[in-house]
């Protein structure tokens, strides 16, 4: 072959090499760059994904946040970039604050601050947030009040609705420790919802302390002065029978105020038939009971169904707090801070201020939900607590005005779930809502009377 | 023989016979024909042994010749090669240019730097390493200006390994506490590299201008096949692959060496003037297919795929019917299809074998076939099924590199992605994270550059050999970068291969220095006539060249 038709040979292949080569090139250039995402719109899952990624590297190169209490004080220290805050009182705090962990997520207020928390922004770290929580309060009330209960302790400043302590435990032999998530996470997974905050999550009928809900609407509807002859201690309505607690009898002429001192479920039964179911749901709606609230920190719920038009038993067994009707520890707190509160009912809130690359701006800040109840009939009912509260040995002198109302109820798995209602206004002007719960008890509200002198000997010195 | 027509043969017969007149005559004269007939066949057959003898003491010789003339002319060359150079730095012009190149890569160097002044303490490390980069680049410019080579190719060839200084000093920072980052390693490698290539070029120039080609390609094949029996023996198996040869402390990856020299086979046997097209394919497949073995025992997939890559464009660029072309690759896939199913039948024989008893010996063989199978599939469900992968089997590595694409943007991100292996296999993924998809373009447009010019200058070359050489090995850095970026690019499978000049490693270096060096040298134009050293005369010979 001359060397001419060489030339041409080699210029006919070299073109088509080069052909091909061009086209390879360029199909890859256009795979580089539909794939990484730079074209926005182009591909959906890209773009998704791109966004995650850009999460999950930011958040890998901030600083957590930081959680402060009312006073200024640590609740969380911050660690490495990267890396979670720790707790500073891990086991009272745990529940409200939630886990932080690079395997299981975030839950509680960490997972609400998602993004104020994990993004630093320029400087890397993340906003700090100051809540409206006492750390020597919260963890008195996890130590001293709860113990090694199942249950929570909730207070609020019913003034404002800020809450000053929201603390929970979901087993009595377990603590739970946002600190050690990923080496404990496999045992908490073997007690039944553990990562449930029972204050603010759990909805279970609220027992006696419904009485008060009820007491408001028969004080609303001007029934503030029926009574009722209790001759046997049982109520007959439809399929329903009731009774009171131990069978107690409390004779002819009883009146709200001493139903609500001896906690007697048949005046509330005879009295609901009276009232109607009407203006029951009613009360029950200024109070959110049945309404959806959501909350800086949780979502109050609750549950409140009277059945069909008609169905008197039903309405009765509500009337003292049992029936289909459930709402969570939180709301129940929240209800008696309306009363104390001269029926307003004031959202409950958490978190108060976020502070990021120096600015301070408000989350949060005191609102009012409703008007639950009237100013007179609020007053009233307080009268009707204090007494209650005096009957229980909170007497004025040890510890202040304190008003009161237990609750009791009863379980599927045969144990009972006790409520301990509390109000305070301490003599610096002070007004204070406090719940108490304990879950899978045997006996009867009486056992919390200890712990709740507790807390109130700390509240008023507070 | 003795009887006669009519006769029984029976012993009486032969007792009367031998008395008949003229049977001794008759026997003389047979007797006399077979003894000339054997001493013809002696005669001959001794003959033949001797010209046997005599073609192996002239081959001996031939080769004896063959290897003085390779020793004398390797010096030759480069005494020519350093005149050349000397010849060409002495015109005023020359220096200009060599001015003006370094200028041109100096202010690169500093648009480099500006990548690299985004991390802490990166714009000090960078140029503190690029003084001596220059320096090694200097030699570049030195030999193209001289040689009037491309200028493209060398531009193209410097902003590559700058950009590969850049990446690599990015990746040194943020530097542990208490450790000062250098670069030291990589400058290293560039200047023993560069001194290693300019030492390498004119012995391969004396092997591929050798009068006697066949001499060539044989000790190219012997040069081979000792490497990958050394590897064989003393090879260390690394990530499942067992390229690695140790001594002492130091590693070298001993199958860019054989990839290197193959490539070079390949120039010589697809321009070989002795031989026939029929021929030249045979031989070309016979490496091809030595190599191919080597390799697959070995584990080393890359390399094989730009050694396959390499034969089929030497092939089709060299090799005027396309029929014959078409026809060997045909067969050479149906070979490596059967291999691929034979591969798959020791992967059966061993899940089948495990399944029924754990503990049983499988036979090495089997285990070997198996092996390869199972690591080709790997590969292939990492792309194809990356969700039924183990992270922990190399999904991970190519989930984790895949993030860093979708975490880049057009000029780069100072998102942290932890990229496995990311100084070699996955450089790409973090030149895209670093400096941007642009970048990346760039260098797949640069890579795609260096080809094309480096195949077109090459065959322009009047010693079609030379040429023929220089296309191989431009195509294998071209090639091989890109199959680097493609499986860096989740676009196709994990090869291992690295991306030449952009990834950190000492053979790697060693071999695309001396590559490039010879590529420049193949590209080399002259003007007018050049005197120019045949080998083994030991006179001269004055050539005139056509400028190209």
């Amino acid at each position: 072959m001359n060397r001419k038709s060489n030339v041409t040979f080699h210029a006919v292949r070299v073109s088509a090499v080069s052909a091909v080569s061009v086209f390879l090139v360029f199909l890859m250039i256009y795979n580089l760059v539909m794939a990484s995402g730079l074209i926005p719109g182009a591909d959906e899952a890209v773009d998704t994904r791109t966004e995650q990624l850009k999460n999950i590297s930011e958040r890998q190169t901030s600083v957590e946040g930081q959680f402060l209490d009312r006073d200024g004080n640590p609740i969380t220290e911050p660690g490495a970039a990267g890396k979670p805050a720790r707790l500073v009182y891990d086991a009272a705090y745990s529940y409200l604050i939630g886990y932080n962990s690079g395997v299981y997520g975030t839950s509680g207020l960490r997972s609400r601050l998602y993004r104020e928390l994990f993004f630093g922004g320029a400087d890397r770290v993340g906003a700090s947030v100051k809540l409206t929580t006492k750390n020597d309060l919260q963890d008195f009330c996890y130590r001293q009040v709860l113990g090694e209960h199942e249950g929570s302790v909730t207070v609020l400043d019913t003034r404002t609705g800020e809450v000053l302590a929201c603390t929970s435990r979901s087993s009595a032999s377990v603590e739970f420790s946002a600190n050690e998530i990923d080496t404990r996470f496999g045992e908490y997974q073997n007690y039944d919802a553990f990562f449930l905050n029972r204050a603010t999550l759990n909805q279970d009928p609220p027992g006696s302390t419904f009485k008060i809900v009820m007491s408001a609407s028969m004080l609303e509807n001007g029934m503030g002065d029926y009574t009722y002859d209790d001759n046997d201690g049982e109520f007959t309505v439809g399929n329903a029978h009731i009774h009171n607690y131990n069978g107690a009898v409390y004779g002819k002429g009883v009146s709200m105020e001493t139903a609500l001192n001896k906690s007697v479920n048949v005046y509330f039964s005879a009295a609901a038939l009276k009232l109607t179911s009407g203006a029951l749901e009613n009360t029950a709606a200024r109070f959110q009971i049945g309404q959806r609230v959501p909350l800086d920190f949780a979502t109050l719920e609750s549950n409140f169904d009277l059945g069909d038009l008609g169905n008197e038993s039903l309405l009765a067994l509500t009337a003292f707090g049992q029936g289909q009707t459930t709402v969570s520890p939180l709301q129940i707190a929240t209800i008696m801070g309306a009363v104390m509160n001269r029926g307003v009912m004031m959202k409950p809130f958490v978190v108060q201020t976020l502070t990021d690359n120096g600015l301070t701006s408000t989350y949060s800040s005191p609102e009012m939900l409703s008007r639950a109840l009237s100013g007179d009939a609020a007053a009233t009912l307080k009268g009707y607590l204090h007494s209650t509260a005096v009957g229980y040995g909170f007497t004025e002198e040890d510890y202040g005005m304190v008003y009161a109302k237990t609750g009791t109820a009863d379980q599927s798995n045969g144990r009972n779930h006790l409520y301990l209602l509390l109000g305070l206004e301490t003599k610096d002007g002070h007004s204070y809502a406090a719940l108490i719960d304990w879950r899978n008890c045997s006996g009867s509200s009486a056992a919390l009377k200890p712990s709740a002198a507790n807390l109130l000997r700390y509240l008023s010195n507070m | 023989m003795f009887r006669k027509q009519g006769s029984t043969g029976s012993p009486c017969e032969a007792l009367v016979v031998w008395r008949a007149p003229g049977f001794w005559r008759k026997l003389g004269f047979r007797a006399g024909d077979f003894g000339r007939k054997l001493a013809s066949g002696a005669g001959k057959r001794w003959r033949g042994l001797v010209s046997h003898v005599g073609n192996f003491r002239r081959g001996v010789a031939n080769t004896g010749a063959a290897a003085r003339e390779l020793a004398v002319s390797a010096p030759r060359n480069l005494g020519a090669l350093l005149l050349d150079v000397f010849r060409g730095l002495s015109r005023p012009a020359t220096l200009g240019r060599v001015a003006i190149d370094m200028l041109i890569l100096a202010c690169v160097s500093l648009c480099l730097a500006c990548f690299c002044a985004m991390k802490e303490g990166g714009m000090d490390l960078y140029m503190t390493s690029c003084l001596p980069f220059l320096g090694v680049l200097l030699v570049f410019v030195v030999v193209t200006e001289s040689l009037r080579s491309s200028r493209v190719f060398l531009f193209t060839v410097c902003v590559l390994i700058l950009t590969g200084t850049a990446l690599q000093t990015l990746l040194k920072l943020p530097a542990p506490a208490n450790v000062t980052p250098s670069n030291t390693g990589l400058v290293l490698y560039a200047v023993v590299s560069v001194v290693f290539g300019l030492l390498a070029l004119p012995a391969l120039t004396a092997l591929v201008r050798a009068r006697d080609r066949n001499f060539s390609i044989h000790v190219l094949n012997v040069v081979v096949f000792l490497l990958y029996a050394a590897l064989l023996v003393f090879g260390r198996r690394v990530n499942g692959t067992r390229a690695w040869i140790y001594v002492g402390s130091m590693s070298f990856q001993l199958t860019e060496v054989t990839k290197f020299l193959t490539l070079v086979l390949f120039g010589l046997e697809f321009t070989n003037p002795d031989d026939t097209q029929e021929k030249r394919l045979r031989r070309g497949a016979f490496t091809l297919l030595m190599n191919a073995g080597f390799l697959l025992i070995v584990n080393e997939f890359g390399a094989l795929c730009v050694i396959l890559a390499g034969f089929v464009l030497t092939a089709f660029f060299y090799t005027p019917s396309v029929w014959r072309v078409f026809r060997t690759m045909f067969l050479l896939a149906a070979l490596l299809a059967g291999m691929l199913f034979g591969c798959l039948t020791c992967y059966n024989m061993r899940e089948a074998s495990r399944e029924r008893d754990p503990e049983a010996a499988i036979h090495p063989a089997v285990e070997q076939g198996a092996r390869i199978y199972a690591k080709f599939k790997l590969r292939a469900d990492i792309i194809l099924h990356p969700e039924s992968v183990d992270k922990n089997d190399g999904g991970f590595q190519s989930t984790r590199a895949k993030n860093a694409i979708l975490l880049s943007s057009w000029l780069g991100s100072a998102y942290e992605v932890y990229i496995p292996v990311v100084e070699s296999d996955y450089i790409f993924d973090y030149l895209l994270l670093r400096m941007g998809v642009v970048f990346g373009i760039l260098v797949l447009l640069l890579m795609l550059l260096l080809f094309l010019n480096a195949a077109l200058s090459c065959l322009r070359n009047p010693d079609s050999t030379e040429g023929a050489v220089g296309v191989a090995l431009a195509f294998s850095i071209s090639f091989q970068s890109i199959l680097a970026a493609a499986s860096a690019m989740g676009q196709f499978m994990t090869v291992g291969v690295p991306f030449a000049f952009l990834a950190y490693g000492g053979s790697s270096t060693l071999v695309n220095y001396t590559m490039v060096l010879y590529i420049l040298y193949a590209m080399r134009r002259a003007s007018g006539c050049e005197t120019r050293r045949v080998s083994g005369t030991g006179g001269r010979r004055t050539v005139r060249r056509r400028t190209v």
